[in-house]
């Protein structure tokens, strides 16, 4: 009887709802680095997971298979996007004004505007890692790729990031490690 | 030197995020103490995992959306109190619909019923109940969907449409059943719009029948059972329509 099973429904599982938002919030957020559209992210993936709470059978999965969720209405937005998407969106493009030279010295700023220029693949499989700490099996459960694919993704994208972040701009405050005294 | 060991960036990566066996890391353990130019490789990709994790750090949730959250979880006595008004919203549109079918077509009817919830005006939401495994009823669910969607898609108007199949309709989204599985698909491919659900208690009593889970289509939603939905939905507004 599914309405003793609404009533019966695990307080666990509202309660790790609540608890697993915050995080879930933060990885829309840095897959697509907007605050509404994260928000929205979120909302759908707390929607799709409330109705679709009995297909869960092990609340310990309840992490990957939120994040499942996430990674789904991700796609699916990002299908909805098609036609505007262009594969120079990837390319961040770098107009060189004072107040972006001064933006720049923001480490987080940095940082994230790298991560901006890596393609969705890649970005989602290194935040999946890097943020959350997922397996790399897991993460291939979540994007739904072979474990390979998240491997070389994972690869790729770091080496980008060490690219622009560690090695060609020497300018950066990221490569100054003579001048450690900065960042303290 | 000549037998040092080349570690992939692959396998460097592994380390960093813990994805190693113990003896592979002891292994690299010993092999960091030796090398210098693998252990700068190393702390490069272990800087970089710290600056990722450091970028992203102060990410909150804005407060006012934590608000919002609290409306997505329905008390249980709302649900309760939804389920009387089930059985006398359920039968009195099953009445309606069954009578009118003969004569007006779905598109008409789920007009007339939406226009008469003042709740959305500009947004048509509808769900399609199949609860049959009738060809005739099928194939009518998947005329009257494509026919929906086409004509709001021309006209550029926004319409939410959920099909919700329970007991023999769940056939609609079984993966042995050729014939709509196809239409199904490429209408889902087409219409961001469209969902398709199967109740989930039907699926249990058929996997136990059969001895195994049953295999649906890839966009296939599974909802805990086909009246809770159609109490959720119509408590949200939308209109219902039994074929």
């Amino acid at each position: 009887m599914s309405l003793l099973q609404f009533v019966c429904q695990s307080p666990t599982f509202k309660k790790r709802l609540e608890e697993i938002r915050p995080r879930l919030y933060k990885m829309a957020y840095s897959w697509c680095h907007s605050g509404a559209l994260a928000d929205d992210l979120v909302q759908d993936t707390i929607i799709k997971a409330m109705r679709n709470a009995a297909s869960l059978r092990d609340i310990k999965a309840m992490n990957s298979w939120m994040f499942t969720i996430l990674s789904n209405c991700w796609r699916d937005y990002l299908r909805q996007q098609k036609p505007t998407d262009d594969i120079d969106e990837c390319i961040f493009t770098d107009d060189d004004t004072p107040e972006l030279a001064q933006q720049r010295q923001n480490i987080t700023d940095i940082v994230q505007q790298a991560i901006a220029t890596l393609p969705q693949g890649q970005r989602q499989v290194l935040l999946l890692v890097d943020l959350e700490g997922f397996s790399y099996t897991e993460v291939a459960g979540i994007v739904n790729i072979p474990i390979g694919t998240v491997m070389s993704r994972l690869n790729r994208a770091r080496t980008a990031l060490s690219a622009q972040l560690l090695e060609l701009k020497k300018d950066n405050v990221l490569t100054q490690d003579t001048y450690i005294r900065i960042v303290k | 030197m000549s037998n040092k060991r080349h570690y992939s960036d692959e396998h460097l990566n592994a380390f960093i995020d813990n994805q190693l066996d113990n003896a592979e890391k002891a292994e690299l353990m010993d092999a960091l103490r030796h090398d210098t130019e693998l252990s700068q490789r190393v702390c490069k990709l272990q800087k970089l995992h710290n600056l990722v994790q450091l970028s992203y750090q102060s990410i909150e949730v804005p407060e006012r959306h934590r608000s919002k959250d609290k409306t997505l979880q329905p008390s249980k006595f709302k649900w309760f109190a939804a389920a009387s008004l089930l059985l006398a919203v359920g039968t009195l549109t099953g009445w309606f619909t069954n009578e009118a079918i003969g004569t007006k077509s779905l598109y008409e009817l789920a007009e007339i019923k939406q226009s008469n919830s003042a709740t959305n005006i500009n947004k048509w939401r509808l769900m399609m109940h199949v609860s049959t495994s009738n060809p005739k009823r099928l194939n009518l669910v998947l005329d009257e969907a494509e026919a929906l969607l086409e004509e709001y898609a021309a006209a550029s108007k926004n319409l939410q449409l959920e099909i919700l199949t329970n007991s023999d309709g769940v056939a609609l989204v079984t993966n042995n059943h050729k014939q709509y599985n196809h239409r199904l698909q490429k209408l889902q491919q087409k219409y961001q719009n469209l969902v398709v659900m199967a109740c989930g208690k039907t699926l249990k009593r058929l996997q136990r029948t059969q001895g195994k889970p049953v295999d649906l289509l890839p966009q296939t939603g599974v909802v805990i059972s086909a009246i809770n939905q159609i109490v959720k939905r119509q408590k949200e507004g939308w209109s219902y329509i039994r074929i």
